[in-house]
């Protein structure tokens, strides 16, 4: 449909509430709306004539242009979101769509952005996480519930706990259930990624610093474990933290005292310890690289959560979760998952776990304009006819072996329910049991 | 002129200019100023966006004075607290940044609507 010729046009934009502005080739803002000096805080007179990543001051405007990428790729960009910092350094949440403008010979003379302030979305998005049991821990499965049961008592408990966990189990979120349950919620939660940062860096940064501890310290800086007092301190990836650091650790865990670097005298500490690893302690410990005293400190209670294969019945009302979340966040109205993309996604191994779901969901979020979302919006090694893809994978071997490839992965895939199994292949319960007795050794 | 004769002074940059978000900076530029003149004193490339991983690099290698674009409360605070004299909301080349900073004329490079936030 075609714009009625002779209507007012800056009468149009001025009404509109999304905020919007013009740029020309140079990045000049040309145009201002109303809407967008309500959202920025800059009047009209300031922003005309200057650069627009200096009035819109996005996450984006450092080499992920919206216009720039619209521009070069001759696409649109709609619902982005993204954040800007205001001049009183509040970051603002917003949602951008750009495209660019052409003349009428088809030449590129600049290009419009639309921005539309999500901060009352994303407090929405807080009370719906706030439904949710335990934070934003979603599911209904045994295997969590059984830590459901037990995460009380043990957030009650002062006890230094140690979550173990495959990558991407949410162990971060566990951590801060912990401390959100136990009476150390008023305090801080503090996280540390201990295989994040180099040796000298963690430990200037776990146990602080007084001014002369180097030649650069000009004055004290707290460490981590100061910023949690009275609260909880999470360390993630405790595995790979250097063993120089263990003895600190050990000694802060037996005494609840530690020393900043530079410092003479010891500081009393009251901060609960949640630590977790997705490694082996028991077998770093067996090999030297893990200190067998704090390896029995750090586990007074261990808790060791689920893979997202363990708890395959929790995808659904994690998809929608995820949908929710990313609808409220993003401003649109996904409606959820087509049938053939949940059974798909029942059936994948997700070695990533959670985060991959999550991932998986961002990603098809960016594909789908509305609706459904379908497995052409997935990526692409989840289409059936991807590589890796457990559906097709396994057409390899005999045909003995292919048909009890086809049966075991099928069961797996139905939780073991043989008649479940039997229904999908369309085979009888004795010819899926003659099957399985004659797969082949290692099968 | 500036007052200061020594320290570490730190640029938030963009490519030649500036970045506009402090904290998504790809490069931090270092500068000695020795004896009322400044020397290019090395960068700071840093892989994490993480504010408080950035905000410790930037405490642990000695820096006095930051110029930088769009910054926000709370990592402003981090780096104040840390000893860190911080002047944001400028928006130029770095060559425009460091001459403000010898002449004290940060208020010309003033991002729109951030005039008054500047007390040079």
């Amino acid at each position: 449909m075609s714009f009625p010729k002779n209507l007012p046009l800056e009468d149009v934009f001025a009404s509109i509430a999304d905020g919007l502005f013009t740029v020309d080739t140079d990045w000049n803002i040309t145009y201002f709306n109303e809407s967008a000096e309500r959202i920025t805080g800059i009047g009209v007179e300031e922003a005309l004539g200057r650069k627009c990543w200096d009035v819109f001051r996005s996450s984006l405007c450092d080499g992920q242009c919206a216009i720039g990428q619209c521009i070069e790729k001759d696409v649109r960009i709609v619902n982005k979101s993204i954040f800007i910092i205001k001049a009183d350094g509040t970051k603002l949440p917003v949602s951008i769509s750009a495209s660019p403008l052409t003349n009428a010979d088809g030449e590129v003379i600049g290009g419009v952005e639309t921005f539309r302030d999500l901060t009352e979305i994303q407090t929405m998005r807080k009370k719906v996480k706030d439904l949710y049991r335990f934070e934003n821990i979603v599911g209904h499965s045994p295997a969590l519930e059984k830590i459901f049961r037990i995460l009380p008592q043990v957030s009650a408990s002062p006890a230094t706990t140690l979550l173990l966990g495959q990558t991407g189990t949410g162990k971060e979120l566990f951590a801060r259930a912990i401390h959100n349950l136990s009476h150390r919620k008023d305090g801080p939660f503090v996280a540390v990624n201990c295989g994040a940062l180099p040796e000298n860096l963690l430990e200037s940064e776990l146990f602080g610093y007084k001014a002369g501890a180097f030649t650069d310290a000009r004055t004290d800086k707290p460490g981590r474990l100061e910023m949690a007092e009275g609260g909880t301190i999470f360390l993630d990836e405790i595995g790979d933290l250097p063993v120089s650091l263990q003895v600190k650790l050990l000694r802060f865990l037996q005494e609840r005292t530690y020393e900043p670097l530079g410092g003479v005298k010891s500081v009393q500490s009251d901060v609960r310890i949640v630590a977790a690893t997705n490694r082996d302690l028991e077998q770093r410990v067996a090999d030297g690289r893990f200190r067998q005293d704090l390896f029995y400190r750090l586990n007074v209670v261990t808790m060791k959560l689920p893979t997202l294969t363990e708890r395959r019945e929790d995808i659904p009302v994690l998809v929608d979760h995820f949908v929710e979340e990313s609808n409220a966040i993003q401003g649109k109205a996904i409606t959820g998952v087509s049938e053939d993309v949940m059974q798909l996604l029942m059936r994948h191994d997700f070695p990533g776990n959670i985060r991959e779901l999550e991932n998986i969901l961002e990603y098809a979020f960016i594909l789908c304009p509305s609706g459904f979302i379908q497995i052409e919006h997935l990526p692409e090694y989840l289409h059936p006819s991807g590589a890796g893809n457990g559906g097709s994978s396994g057409l390899y071997g005999t045909m003995e072996e292919i048909k009890c490839r086809a049966a075991k992965y099928t069961l797996m895939r139905n939780n073991g329910k043989r008649m479940a199994t039997c229904r999908e292949l369309k085979i009888s319960k004795d010819t899926l049991r003659r099957m399985l007795t004659r797969c082949p050794e290692g099968e | 002129m500036r007052t200061h004769s020594t320290g570490l002074l730190c640029l938030a940059c963009y490519k030649d200019r500036l970045a506009t978000v402090c904290e998504n900076a790809d490069e931090y530029r270092l500068f000695e100023i020795r004896d009322g003149n400044i020397y290019p004193a090395g960068h700071l490339s840093l892989p994490s966006k993480d504010p408080m991983d950035r905000t410790s690099a930037i405490l642990a290698c000695g820096v006095s004075f930051l110029l930088c674009g769009a910054l926000c409360t709370e990592f402003r605070a981090r780096l104040e607290s840390g000893g860190v004299t911080v002047t944001p909301w400028l928006t130029g080349t770095l060559h425009q940044a460091l001459d403000a900073f010898q002449n004290d004329t940060f208020s010309s490079l003033a991002m729109p609507g951030c005039a008054g936030q500047l007390s040079s």
